[in-house]
């Protein structure tokens, strides 16, 4: 049984004024942009929990990865909304979101977005992010039943959007691959067989 | 004895083909009274098909017990595996328990078939050895069902088994001729052939359209001395056999396609003094059920590869002995998986023990297509499907055409402006000269169908015995 949150505009409003430097994330030993494994770690001590092991941290967060990986910015951003106070007085999340924060979901979501401003600037993107952070603590959107929270999820669902697409791209390949046997084999011949339809 | 060399053409067709079989390949081909032939065809079986075939046929003798109400055992498993490869499958059982979901999920219809093919057809499917066999729309809508040799290889123990259950049971031997398809149209494909199957047994499609024949007298004669074992066709073209009083009496007919009058049937018995198969068959599916020996009104599930059932108009199973709409899932067809497909006809199924001794379920009241006869003052009769095949040449929407008792006819058409006057007049013409300019035909633009369900043919005149 979810929880009533905050209300899902207040979360909204937040990520909008998310400060730029938390979209300019940077390697251990740089001055330049944060840090994300520490953003992480003053996160998960702000909300009852221990920070991330150094393997976890290479594993997630290696000094190596690619600059053009969103996943890393798209945590920092998450990790802003969680600092918000409904969450960090309960001190109660940190389980949850070092779940979520580390979840083959998330990874697989950072990869549907070109950057990770995306999650700022558009609308759809921003609704989605806030309420999978929401979900993910098993908090509903302050006046939402579990069901609304739901369907308006699956509304927004990036993953799930970009596996249709695949689908619906795939399917039509296969279509036009399809006609063009078709065609083909009508002009051919057809098999013999002793009855008619 | 020395081998001959088989042209490559004809290897390819029937790539099992041996040396024996062409004399009779031959004399089909060649006799001084063929018609003119205008395609060649084949069974396109390779050795891995024929395997296939044989599997079949030895499951379809020995596999009649197995027919249940309720989807079996094996059609969920194989539901199962069609969910990892088909988009259709994979759509419609989401999440869990296929057989607690079966009674929920979406039957497929025509319409599916037509406009979203490759959903159906399985992502792995390879498509080089897909064909199509051209349909004829006798409904005014025809299908283009992808199928693949071995699914249309199947079809010859399907129509041995049910010829065996009217007691013709034969084995064919070299220079046997199988079967001769007796088709009465204006214009339609027609070739010989050799079966594999059949240890190179002949077969013929031929068209009994005076066109189609060098001489008056020519389809008599041909006929007579390929001696097929059975004739196939349809009531139509069985009619059109009748009355132009051809005298060669096979041991069986098989009639498909359309449904036949009791009263056609014994006219049909009557002239040819053998027994009459009806099969209900489609494109889709292929054969689904045969005509009981002893009460005609029943139709036998043939093959043990399909599920069949009687949905209600809301697609929930009804009881035995309901009257509804058929239903059939399985098959054999590769490209074609077919879940609760939606034929098009209605019935009510019995699983009560036939007297005929078939263990299979079988269908009453099947009601299928109507057999619509349109005729010419002069007494001839013509075919609905050369009908069809003339008003879809031309952008027409959706169609029906009327004839009423004076032989006067009338074309109610539903179509956009690329349908211009001018193709208006040649579409008039060209029906006007398929009813040999003896009857006119009125085309009426402002066609809107009354139901959802068009009836493309509708005819004042009877069907069956007073027809010839």
């Amino acid at each position: 049984m979810k929880e009533q949150g905050p209300p899902l505009e207040a979360l909204i409003d937040r990520l909008i004024s998310i400060p730029d430097e938390f979209l300019q994330t940077g390697r251990r030993d740089t001055e330049k942009g944060v840090y994300v494994p520490a953003l992480v770690n003053d996160l998960l001590l702000d909300n009852g929990g221990y920070p991330l092991s150094d393997e976890e941290i290479q594993v997630y967060f290696p000094d190596k990865s690619d600059k053009k990986n969103v996943y890393p910015r798209l945590v920092a951003i998450l990790s802003y909304i969680y600092e918000d106070s409904f969450f960090t007085d309960k001190k109660n999340g940190a389980e949850r979101i070092k779940d979520f924060l580390l979840s083959p979901e998330l990874i697989e979501l950072s990869k549907t977005a070109g950057s990770a401003e995306e999650f700022i600037n558009d609308p759809d993107r921003r609704e989605e992010i806030c309420r999978r952070a929401l979900n993910a603590l098993n908090y509903l959107p302050l006046g939402e039943t579990e069901k609304n929270a739901e369907d308006r999820l699956r509304t927004l669902d990036s993953v799930e959007r970009k596996k249709i697409l695949a689908r619906t791209m795939e399917a039509q390949k296969r279509a036009k691959e399809l006609r063009e046997a078709m065609m083909r084999k009508e002009a051919e011949e057809a098999a013999s067989k002793m009855s008619r339809e | 004895m020395e081998k001959r060399s088989i042209p490559e053409s004809l290897k390819k067709r029937v790539p099992l083909l041996k040396d024996e079989w062409i004399d009779l390949y031959t004399e089909m081909g060649g006799h001084p009274h063929s018609p003119k032939w205008n395609t060649e065809c084949g069974d396109r079986l390779k050795a891995e098909d024929m395997l296939f075939v044989r599997e079949y046929a030895d499951g379809l003798t020995r596999v009649r017990d197995t027919f249940s109400q309720s989807p079996p055992g094996w059609l969920i498993k194989w539901a199962e595996e069609m969910r990892q490869r088909s988009e259709w499958f994979r759509a419609s059982f989401t999440s869990g328990d296929i057989k607690d979901s079966w009674n929920r999920c979406r039957p497929m219809r025509r319409n599916d078939m037509q406009s979203s093919l490759e959903t159906i057809v399985p992502y792995d499917a390879d498509l080089a050895r897909l064909v199509v066999n051209p349909t004829s729309g006798t409904t005014g809508n025809p299908i283009q069902a992808p199928n693949h040799p071995r699914g249309v290889g199947c079809y010859d123990p399907l129509i041995q088994y049910a010829l065996e259950r009217h007691g013709v049971k034969k084995t064919y031997g070299t220079g046997d001729v199988a079967a001769i398809q007796v088709c009465a149209q204006k214009k339609t494909i027609t070739y010989h052939t050799v079966h594999s199957y059949h240890n190179g047994a002949g077969f013929a499609k031929i068209n009994l359209h005076d066109e189609s024949w060098k001489t008056p007298g020519s389809a008599e004669i041909y006929i007579n001395d390929m001696k097929p074992v059975f004739l196939s066709g349809d009531p139509f073209s069985f009619l059109e056999y009748m009355r132009l009083g051809i005298s060669y009496r096979p041991e069986a007919l098989l009639t498909t396609a359309l449904h036949l009058e009791s009263s056609l049937r014994e006219e049909m018995e009557k002239y040819f003094e053998c027994p009459v198969i009806d099969m209900y068959s489609l494109n889709e599916t292929g054969p689904v059920a045969y005509s009981c020996p002893s009460d005609p009104s029943r139709f036998h599930i043939l093959p043990h590869d399909i599920f069949v059932e009687v949905l209600s108009p809301d697609n929930g199973p009804l009881p035995e002995n309901t009257h509804g709409n058929i239903a059939v899932s399985g098959g054999r067809n590769p490209y074609l998986p077919l879940l609760r497909y939606l034929t098009g006809d209605s019935a009510s199924i019995s699983y009560e023990k036939c007297g005929c001794g078939e263990k299979s379920p079988f269908l009453c009241g099947l009601q299928g297509r109507e057999m619509v006869l349109f005729r010419t003052p002069s007494g001839g009769i013509i075919n609905s499907i050369d009908i069809a095949g003339i008003v879809r040449k031309y952008p027409v929407y959706i169609f029906q055409f009327m004839q009423t008792k004076d032989y006067n006819c009338r074309l109610s058409i539903s179509a956009g402006s690329d349908l211009t006057q001018k193709k208006e007049e040649n579409l008039k013409s060209e029906l006007d000269s398929l009813f040999r300019n003896e009857t006119e035909t009125f085309i009426d633009r402002d066609f809107r169908p009354c139901d959802r369900k068009n009836i493309p043919f509708i005819s004042e005149f009877k069907t069956g015995a007073d027809t010839h």
